[in-house]
């Protein structure tokens, strides 16, 4: 973890509300898929808190340390966001959070993202792509313009990624656990079998369901709204089940990747 | 270089500026970003008897300028600090002040007991201001009688230098903040968040599961500066000034006002080396400014007749 000041290179629409932000820092921090960053991109106390984003990749292009980062303009902090431009500062506190690593013995991943939810998705499965694991990816929305035009989603086949739309203007039509479900009927090995998960409370809830149902491990990765992002404010907090009982948790630390057998997913 | 240090009780403060109990954890986690040996105090999240779960969520939701958060304490109990975390800060050389909270006058006193005994904590400090609990809290906060009480309880119990951290959501903080005094505090530190509330319109309900909240950030910051303008003329014991500190300008502003020394709070949250920053700007501004003692600048606000 690292709290820096990066430079903008470049501030990509890639869907109706999400941009691609690309920041140049000193240098390239290990990472583990999954885990995120705090971002602030302007002067002054208002908008205040600092904004949490999955980091979608950490490497060297074309000899310099990027950092790229997907948002979507949803309030007044995003909204900045979406007007920076090259060479503009933004500083940077991370990498946060636990990520996501793969238990021994899963060799078939499916991943499922609703809306927004790519972000995370997206870079954990490049990685299990990158290290020979089988992936199959579904990407849910509820219309074509929010489908990210980004080079993972664009260069993928329909064998590894599934988009599905609600209303059917982009792939195919239908609510993306619809597809998960009918995935998941046709897995033969479970225990050799990952399911993860990212997106809106009411998709996680049913992903859980499902989990349950065909008897899957499963991995969400939750959101929440957090004023610090690591570990100090105690505002991102979500009940995980134990044995001793239910405590609370933070989704910046402890998190934001659960196990989704135990943890509460309020609508 | 200028002396910053600061007389509070029986304390000895290497320099003016501390953490807010709340914002800075128990200390070890901004130790990440720097050396937090290098504040004049850092104060941990407040403590009680047993570990608290805390509320349920949503508990933080940002408004103009400022937060609101609901957290209600969570803390892993004074005995759990003690032994777990007390010993880490110790070998980190923070100047550790231990936050209290209780829900009687009794638990008050025994949490603040347990601390006098521990090794490693320099001072503590009552909170008598959380507008996030049901029961204790704010209930001695807002009551001169009973805040009176609950700080005589503890002055028994311990001591160690004593602040009471007021609450801004009364009608008259000196009245207070006097009482405390009569009490045997060594200190008043103020203010705690102000209470609001956030509502969501489409849901039509509260955003906070706890419906309401406490408010802070820059927002508060002239309400906290205008009670501790008040408070400062009414007591003879140093007062520590908490409210939307974000900058050393900031800080000035309540050394002006009267304060003795600051706590630097929701800053920490939007970049985590607030605190030091502050600390490090003000060294410079006094060295600039060729002001030689702290002392002098505190209070020396000009009074505009009327």
């Amino acid at each position: 973890m690292d709290f820096f000041t990066g430079t903008v290179v470049s501030n990509r629409v890639i869907s109706e509300k999400c941009h691609l932000m690309k920041v140049e820092t000193e240098k390239v921090l290990d990472y583990k898929p999954g885990q995120f960053i705090m971002v602030r991109g302007w002067k002054g106390f208002d908008p205040l808190l600092p904004r949490p984003f999955a980091i979608y990749n950490w490497r060297e292009e074309e000899g310099r340390p990027i950092l790229s980062f997907v948002f979507k303009v949803v309030g007044r902090g995003t909204s900045i966001l979406s007007g920076l431009r090259e060479g503009d500062r933004v500083q940077v506190n991370g990498p946060l959070g636990n990520g996501f690593s793969p238990p021994e013995g899963k060799e078939r991943f499916i991943l499922a993202g609703g809306g927004i939810g790519f972000s995370a998705v997206l870079p954990v499965a490049r990685s299990l792509v990158d290290s020979g694991k089988d992936v199959r990816v579904l990407l849910g929305a509820r219309t074509a313009g929010e489908i990210p035009r980004i080079g993972y989603v664009e260069e993928a086949d329909r064998d590894h990624l599934l988009i599905t739309t609600d209303d059917g203007s982009f792939g195919e039509k239908g609510i993306v656990t619809d597809f998960l479900e009918r995935e998941l009927e046709e897995v033969g090995e479970k225990e050799r079998t990952l399911l993860f998960a990212c997106g809106p409370p009411r998709m996680l809830k049913k992903v859980q369901e499902l989990a349950e149902r065909f008897g899957i491990e499963t991995y969400l990765s939750l959101e929440n709204y957090m004023a610090c992002g690591f570990g100090v404010c105690l505002g991102c907090v979500v009940d995980r089940r134990t044995e001793e009982g239910i405590i609370r948790v933070r989704v910046c630390r402890e998190g934001p990747i659960f196990r989704s057998s135990e943890v509460e997913i309020y609508d | 270089m200028i002396d910053l240090s600061v007389q509070i009780g029986k304390s000895r403060f290497k320099n003016p500026v501390f953490t807010a109990s709340g914002t800075f954890g128990y200390g070890l986690e901004f130790s990440v970003f720097y050396d937090i040996s290098q504040l004049g105090a850092v104060t941990v999240k407040g403590l009680s008897l047993e570990p608290v779960p805390g509320n349920p969520g949503p508990r933080i939701f940002e408004t103009p300028s400022g937060m609101l958060n609901a957290i209600g304490l969570q803390n892993v109990g004074v005995r759990e600090f003690v032994r777990s975390y007390l010993p880490r800060l110790r070998e980190l050389g923070a100047t550790v002040i231990a936050n209290v909270y209780g829900k009687t006058e009794e638990e008050y006193a025994s949490v603040a007991a347990i601390l006098d005994e521990a090794e490693g904590v320099e001072a503590v400090e009552l909170n008598i201001s959380c507008p996030n609990v049901k029961e204790g809290g704010i209930a001695f906060g807002a009551n001169p009688l009973l805040a009176h009480n609950v700080v005589s309880a503890v002055r028994k119990a311990t001591e160690k230098t004593l602040i009471v951290k007021l609450s801004p959501n009364v009608t008259d903080i000196t009245e207070i903040a006097v009482a405390v005094e009569e009490a045997g505090a060594d200190s008043v530190s103020l203010i705690n968040t102000l209470l609001g509330m956030v509502i969501d319109v489409e849901r039509k309900r509260a955003v906070l599961g706890s419906t309401t909240g406490g408010l802070s950030g820059p927002a508060i910051k002239p309400v906290a500066l205008r009670m501790v303008y008040q408070v400062s003329k009414k007591v003879k014991i140093p007062v520590i000034g908490i409210g939307g500190i974000m900058t050393y300008r900031d800080a000035l502003e309540f050394f002006l006002a009267g304060a003795t020394a600051i706590q630097v709070g929701t800053a920490n949250f939007v970049n985590p080396l607030s605190a030091l920053n502050i600390l490090k700007d003000l060294e410079k501004y006094f060295e600039d400014e060729g002001i030689e003692s702290l002392s002098q600048y505190v209070g020396s606000l000009a009074e505009v007749e009327s």
